[in-house]
């Protein structure tokens, strides 16, 4: 979509207008100063990186979710994954095992959870989003039935780092996780020939299977992917509110689909970025922080999420309507 | 490439001001001595909505403005830890003087009321506790022991002391409703309660429409059955609806928990003759007083530490709380009695929650 754009970039206001990156960065950078203005000495540089605790775990999701989504499919159990995930970590660690092992099963758990969602997907040839929807109930099921409604308390302190310690400098572990993954997956997506796959899978299924292109088996690894990623998320929360409970993350497959929307990922596959998920992840996540820093009670801050995708999706298709010659790539799966 | 080095170079430039802004108006760390105040006040209830937590609130407004402090609430509205956890971390990086919480969980809220204890903010927990070493103190609203004697004691008097009875909990596994019931019965042990005889403890999972059915059970099963006793404010409310649709109402007796608005109809017919709940606007008013003396450093929290309130409670006439050691061990400030609500006081505390 870039390459496309850069033949006539500047040639018109349209076309800048069009461009998810600039959209959503002209949002953030509004963010930030009206976050300023609105509380001048609470948005410092410490705070700004604290800020990202609440957020982070959310974040990291976005990247693999902009991956399957460009390809065409969509994983709403993620959040399901990441209670199961946390739980089974506890589950074990109380069973005596030591922590270290405790978190790779936990990722582990997380990795088979996305890799069974991906076979259903594509050997059965079922709906993702069906899939999924189902997946999600199973999987926060079996949290629950580990645990009932009980939580697996006193995880060992410096499992409790990993969450909510800073590295070197003010930067939060988890945000540098956030940072290296990130670059990671931008890589993968945009520099490497998996990548372009990955568009072109999305863009038109059955062209891709005619040339030969693995769809299944594309799909398949983002899927996987998506799990360990969701497993990592799940294991971070657990270590950031120090006990593995079953009712974690709920509604985060929601408040990740929202961030992949805004930041430009087209919902029906084959286009967006990683560089527009992230910085609309620091929008949203900043959006919020910023509000509640206001004390802006939460379903007003809901309000305003909801305001904000409705804006950012209305801005491009506005500025298509401007100039007829915009044409959408076909929709996927 | 340039977009990205465009990128780069802008988010620098805001890292830039607003470093320049931070700097520019440094804040006193909280650690630092406070003074008289007027402070702010972080109040966070478990969610919002709940007429329970508003009417805590009450109390604590009460408290705040004798002292001319400045008081909010904010909670999660998704009655989550994570929610809460969110909340807490945006009224640590508003530096507020004071946090008070009814925490969602006592663990998982740990670390970062640590982190605010930490910050040189004190956290004092109400309602719910969080774990000792991330709190100044706890306000318990209530007893295991003062709970459990208390419905034992109201049930006595109501059935006259001769009879059946039975007790209607919720769960065998939840540890207050263990706790409460091991009291109840001990209570039932001294001699005034010879006659009474407890016949049956059955468990309605504090859902209505099956506490609903184990009361019809209790009725049919224990004819001669004088007294039903409920252990959750599911639970009586649930068993009061049993006598009405069985009209037995004045035949079987109904006491426990409750809340008054949802109670209200029962007492006022006669199926529910008394139930028990502490002064939720009581237990406002005693967290917030404390928040502040926790500010003005005359409260420290150690086992025997006093705090003299601005006006009496119902649990202390003299208005003069004591830091005690809790059941479970650790220090922690009792509210006092739970309050008895009848025919004679139930209009006016249902229309108040």
């Amino acid at each position: 979509m870039r390459s496309e754009k850069e033949k006539s970039r500047g040639s018109s206001l349209s076309d800048m207008l069009k461009s998810w990156e600039f959209t959503i960065f002209a949002l953030l950078i509004a963010v930030f100063i009206l976050n300023l203005i609105l509380s001048p000495d609470l948005f410092r540089i410490a705070n700004l990186f604290d800020a990202t605790l609440t957020f982070t775990e959310k974040s990291i999701l976005t990247l693999p979710m902009t991956l399957l989504i460009i390809s065409g499919v969509i994983d709403i159990s993620i959040a399901s994954i990441s209670a199961m995930s946390g739980v089974i970590l506890g589950v074990c660690y109380k069973a005596g095992m030591a922590i270290g092992y405790a978190v790779v099963i936990g990722l582990a758990v997380g990795l088979a959870a996305g890799i069974l969602n991906g076979l259903i997907i594509t050997r059965l040839k079922i709906p993702s989003i069906v899939v999924t929807l189902a997946m999600m109930l199973f999987y926060r099921g079996i949290g629950y039935v580990l645990l009932g409604d009980t939580a697996v308390r006193d995880l060992p302190e410096r499992f409790g780092l990993l969450g909510g310690a800073y590295s070197v400098t003010s930067i939060p572990i988890q945000f540098m996780i956030f940072i290296i993954l990130a670059v990671i997956f931008g890589l993968v997506l945009h520099r490497t020939r998996f990548g372009r796959l990955i568009y072109i899978v999305g863009n038109n299924e059955n062209t891709a299977r005619y040339s030969g292109i693995p769809v299944d088996n594309i799909r398949l690894i983002l899927c996987g992917v998506t799990g360990l990623i969701a497993g990592l998320s799940g294991v971070l929360l657990t270590s950031r509110i120090g006990s593995a409970r079953p009712d974690i993350a709920l509604g985060n497959e929601m408040a990740v689909i929202t961030i992949c929307l805004l930041g430009g990922v087209y919902i029906f596959g084959g286009k967006g970025s990683i560089i527009g998920v992230v910085i609309a992840a620091l929008m949203i996540g900043y959006v919020r922080y910023g509000l509640s820093i206001l004390n802006v009670q939460e379903q007003v801050i809901r309000i305003f999420t909801g305001g904000l995708l409705i804006i950012a999706l209305l801005i491009p298709t506005i500025a298509a309507r401007l100039k007829t010659s915009a044409r959408y790539p076909e929709g996927g799966v | 490439m340039k977009k990205w080095v465009a990128l780069i170079v802008c988010i620098m430039m805001l890292a830039g001001v607003s470093l320049a802004f931070g700097a520019a108006k440094p804040k006193e760390g909280a650690e630092e001595a406070k003074g008289e105040g007027p402070f702010t006040l972080a109040w966070v209830p478990k969610g919002l909505g709940h007429p329970y937590f508003i009417s805590c609130y009450e109390g604590a407004q009460e408290a705040a403005k004798e002292f001319g402090d400045k008081i909010f609430e904010v909670g999660p509205d998704d009655w989550s830890v994570e929610g809460q956890i969110t909340v807490i971390e945006s009224v640590i990086d508003q530096k507020v003087d004071a946090i008070g919480i009814a925490a969602n969980d006592m663990d998982a809220l740990a670390p970062v009321c640590k982190k605010a204890m930490d910050a040189g903010i004190p956290v004092v927990a109400w309602d719910a506790a969080v774990n000792q070493s991330a709190r100044v103190t706890f306000v318990n609203q209530a007893s295991f022991e003062g709970i459990g004697r208390g419905l034992a004691r109201a049930m006595g008097e109501v059935i006259g002391y001769e009879g059946e009875i039975a007790v209607l909990s919720a769960t065998p596994q939840a540890p207050n409703q263990r706790k409460w019931l091991a009291w109840v019965k001990k209570e039932l042990e001294d001699p005034k309660y010879n006659n009474v005889t407890l016949v049956d403890v059955v468990y309605g999972d504090d859902m209505t429409e099956k506490s609903y059915d184990k009361a019809l059970g209790l009725i049919k099963a224990y004819p001669d059955l004088k007294g039903i006793l409920g252990l959750s404010a599911v639970a009586t409310p649930a068993a009061c609806a049993a006598v009405t649709d069985k009209d037995l109402i004045g035949d079987v007796k109904v006491v426990g928990f409750g809340i008054p608005s949802t109670m209200k109809d029962y007492v006022l017919e006669g199926t529910c003759q008394k139930f028990l709940l502490w002064n939720t606007i009581d237990l406002g008013y005693v967290a917030a007083t404390i928040m502040h003396k926790c500010c003005t450093g005359e409260f420290t929290g150690e086992v025997g530490d006093t705090v003299k309130l601005g006006r009496p409670t119902l649990g202390e006439p003299d208005g003069v709380y004591e830091v005690t050691v809790g059941e479970d061990g650790d220090p922690y400030v009792l509210l006092g009695p739970p309050m008895e609500f009848d025919k004679s006081n139930i209009e006016k505390w249902a229309a108040i929650f």
